[in-house]
């Protein structure tokens, strides 16, 4: 965006348009945030947040005592990694094939149907895959037709219950990045594969030289703007799955901080917690910005 | 692109800082409360600073009419399985219209959670960090109910009841916390004054009973277990003849009533996740102690062997307990009202299921079990509440409706055919029972009396007559299954409650409950620990000496720091 040189009265309009979203951040982001003070207190209800005693960094360094701060915190950025990895690609590939297929029904159809899980709550797709990977469940009641071996538990073991997280995310996310990856698409200019075509050119050809550096910059931004939840493992998915026997490799800041806030109550604590997660998801925010500058010819401020 | 940026960094400040956004709005209201009349002051003179009505003077009617309406706000837990007659609700059904007419009390439900995995005792504690309790709370001592009314007391957030509950409560309800003896309100006092209405455990709640079904131990010829031995081979012969052979269990596997594995670890004596007093007569964590790893071992080999399902972990106590219905499971861990919960759905889907129960012998012969502490629940009031004495009123009613002395509440509630008989919840705007804590097999012994012929109906106590009533209406039905209600009414005792005498039991109560400094910061990392650790153990993926260096770990990363403070505490 090139610094605007309107008059202001022509776009008073657009600030207009904002509000509502300044608004909604105001009560639900930034007031809240003066709480975090909580961090550096020792809570006391009646005095209220403010009246609580200071109690300096006492809750930060329990932080980076407690034995399981480092493995949460690796959990958590592998889990994220992973997950925004698996999602742009599995999007990548499924808009490419989609955008292949000449019939404008049936690909609307598909592109509805792959987009509706997105809109579906994990508290309800966790109890669906809970029975779905049960030991009597579905899955289970194949593999025992096709190899007749035990049941695998698929929540108790570690290695499963990753694929499992991996496999449900993409499943119910992709569908969102693949829509903004077929808008892409769409608007590539026709006439460079008529001019390949004319060249004898593949399909492959066309995909490898045309599509694909087409829409480079739209990957590049997808891959960027998603690093922002990078601390966001997706509590919703992993809470409503997740036991302690795959604590070691599941628990991410946002169940740690939910278990200690909630079922503990040592909200202070969870705060810290918290707000250390703000401050490391700031920094990627901020890289992600550059980098978003640098790659993806991409500006916000 | 510019609002999903904008939307990803607004999500990630909420998420992060959800837990500040209640206590802040709490912290911003500070004050709110002291703004009413300090309630301190007006405590010596029975709050009647607020009821104008009553002259300090004369002495109260414990059971008399409020002259103005008293409206309390509050917050109650609520089953799944409630059921209540169309258009009705807990704040508008017929119970709650007795006590508007004759009391003028009349509560107002602020907020409803559900009553599984400690959802109301996690409302309570977020409300009291927010400074936005309701005016009357009920709590339950278990799993940690004097913990948050010592919050409470702290924070300075309820009243003082020391004078209403001497001015206002019935002499039966004294004469019931008398019979209890002194610890009863000891346990809800602090620095002399008594900051909430306790209700007298039925200790014997706490005993896990082992219910079997009867009609297929007929039908291969086996005796109702008595051992662990024996639950084992039932299991078995229900595999090989039923196809039922696991054991209904679940996530919290102990500490729960409902399947649990409470009865193999207290046939090994050993109390996990409890304190109790060792042998040296010091107070020790049962987690850690020897006892607990003899009863994985068996849990450990029950796993392997496929008696327990093998994704148990997975379920909570309402997903557990679907086999039971199904038919697919013939013996499990209850409580002693589980014709209540969860036996109702098996007699429905298969009349011919007859369920007996037991309390089952430990390895040393002896029937062990874990025991509530005499406190089970309590209610208290918020300070600042313009009049607890009417609170202390419908307390009075509960406690008579609870010890059905109340014909017009056994009418709705308890006799055959009553409006309310399968609500299935509480329909008293407060609940406090005070009744021997060893109720349950002496009513028991007393109802037997009654339907033996050796004792006349008339004689008896009210309870016992409207419980007799029941099993005789019951006996008499041609149809024994067509009012559940009247089914899990006659049952409870004729079999749930004669499970306690079939073996004497041996109970363990805890020693200390409560949290300390060093708890509040060191004991989630160490639960968590011991979560997995058992876990792992039981489904066979570490080894059983796996619980020796649990031992180890637990107590140095700040377990023996606990248990000193624990004792300290005590010791004073």
């Amino acid at each position: 965006m090139k610094p605007y040189k309107m008059r202001n009265n022509e776009v008073i309009h657009y600030h207009f348009m904002l509000l509502p979203t300044i608004a909604l951040l105001a009560v639900f982001s930034i007031y809240p945030t003066l709480g975090s003070v909580m961090a550096f207190k020792y809570f006391d209800p009646v005095a209220g947040i403010w009246g609580s005693p200071w109690a300096g960094l006492d809750h930060f360094k329990m932080l980076f005592q407690i034995p399981e701060f480092k493995q949460i915190t690796i959990n958590t950025i592998t889990i994220s990694l992973i997950k925004i990895i698996l999602n742009v690609s599995c999007a990548l590939a499924f808009a490419l094939l989609l955008n292949e297929i000449r019939k404008k029904w049936f690909k609307k159809s598909v592109q509805t149907i792959v987009y509706l899980p997105f809109f579906l709550s994990w508290v309800i797709m966790a109890g669906i895959f809970k029975d779905f990977f049960s030991v009597d469940g579905l899955i289970n009641g194949a593999l025992q037709r096709l190899t007749g071996g035990e049941p695998v538990m698929f929540f108790t073991s570690q290695f499963w219950f990753m694929i499992i997280i991996y496999l449900t995310d993409v499943w119910k996310g992709f569908g969102f990045n693949a829509i903004v990856f077929l808008a892409a698409l769409t608007s590539i200019n026709p006439n460079l594969y008529e001019a390949a075509e004319v060249d004898g050119a593949s399909r492959w050809n066309k995909l490898i030289h045309i599509t694909l550096p087409s829409i480079k910059p739209t990957i590049v931004l997808i891959l960027i703007l998603s690093l922002q939840g990078i601390l966001s493992g997706g509590f919703d998915q992993i809470f409503n799955l997740y036991n302690p026997l795959v604590y070691p490799v599941a628990d991410i800041y946002d169940t740690y901080i939910y278990r200690m806030g909630f079922q503990n109550n040592q909200y202070e604590f969870a705060t810290a917690v918290g707000l250390f997660r703000s401050a490391v998801a700031f920094l990627f925010i901020w890289v992600s910005h550059w980098l978003a500058e640098k790659y993806g010819d991409y500006r916000l401020f | 692109m510019k609002p999903t940026l904008k939307a990803g960094l607004s999500i990630t400040l909420v998420s992060a800082l959800m837990f500040t956004a209640v206590a802040c709005s709490g912290g911003n209201k500070n004050g709110g409360n002291n703004a009413a009349p300090s309630a301190s002051s007006v405590a010596t003179e029975s709050g009647s600073s607020a009821s104008a009505s009553a002259p300090a003077a004369e002495k109260p009617d414990p059971f008399g009419k409020e002259p103005e309406l008293v409206e309390f706000t509050t917050g109650i837990a609520v089953s799944a399985e409630a059921n209540m007659p169309a258009g009705e609700s807990f704040e508008n059904n017929d119970v709650q219209k007795w006590f508007l007419d004759n009391l003028n009390v009349k509560p107002k439900v602020e907020w409803t959670t559900s009553d599984q995995n400690f959802a109301f005792d996690q409302k309570v504690n977020l409300l009291i960090a927010a400074n936005n309790i309701p005016d009357v709370i009920g709590l339950s001592v278990e799993p940690n109910g004097l913990n948050i009314l010592s919050k409470l007391v702290k924070a300075g957030m309820i009243e003082d009841l020391t004078q209403v509950f001497e001015d206002y409560a019935s002499p039966s309800l004294k004469s019931a916390y008398a019979l209890g003896g002194p610890d009863i309100m000891k346990s809800v006092t602090f620095d002399g004054k008594l900051y909430a209405i306790p209700s007298i455990s039925d200790v014997e709640t706490a005993i896990p009973v082992v219910w079997t079904r009867k009609d297929w131990l007929d039908k291969v010829g086996l005796q109702e277990p008595q051992t662990l031995e024996d639950v084992e081979n039932v299991l078995k012969t229900f595999k090989a003849e039923f196809n039922a052979g696991a054991l209904p269990s679940q996530q919290n596997i102990y500490n729960t009533d409902t399947a649990s594995f409470d009865f193999v670890f207290g046939a090994y004596n050993s109390y996990p996740a409890q304190w109790i007093t060792g042998a040296d007569g010091s107070i020790v964590y049962g987690s850690v102690q020897p006892e607990a790893k003899a009863a994985l071992q068996r849990l450990a080999n029950w796993y392997k062997d496929g008696l327990i399902p093998k994704d148990f972990m997975m379920n909570d106590g309402t997903k557990a307990v679907e086999a039971i219905a199904k038919g697919s499971a013939g013996i499990f861990q209850g409580a002693w009202w589980a014709t209540w919960f969860p036996l109702p759905d098996s007699v429905k889907n298969d009349p011919k299921a007859e369920w007996t129960a037991t309390v089952l012998k430990g390895v040393d012969g002896i029937a062990h079990a874990r025991g509530y502490g005499n406190v089970r629940s309590f209610v208290v009031v918020k300070k600042g509440f313009k009049n607890p004495g009417a609170i202390m009123k419908a307390i009075n009613v509960s406690q008579e409706a609870n010890t059905k002395k109340l014909d017009w509440y056994n009418k709705l509630t308890f006799d055959e055919g009553s409006k309310y008989i399968n609500a299935k919840m509480g329909l008293l705007p407060v609940g406090v029972s005070a009744k021997d804590p060893f109720e349950i097999s002496k009513r028991y012994k007393d109802i037997m009396e009654v339907v033996d012929g050796k004792k006349d109906l008339a004689t008896a106590d009210p309870e016992t007559q409207v419980q007799v009533k029941s099993i005789q209406s019951y006996e008499k039905a041609t149809d024994k299954l067509a009012d559940m209600g009247l089914w899990s009414l006659a049952n409870q005792f004729a079999v749930g409650a004669a499970a306690f005498t079939k073996n004497p039991v041996q109970m363990t109560l805890p020693a200390f409950i409560g949290t300390t400094d060093l708890m509040q910061k060191k004991k989630a990392s160490l639960d968590d620990l011991e979560k997995r650790t058992y876990l792992e153990i039981i489904t066979g993926k570490k080894p059983i000496d796996e619980f020796d260096k649990f031992v180890a770990q637990w107590k140095s990363m700040g377990g023996d720091d606990i248990t000193a403070e624990v004792n300290d505490i005590a010791g004073k």
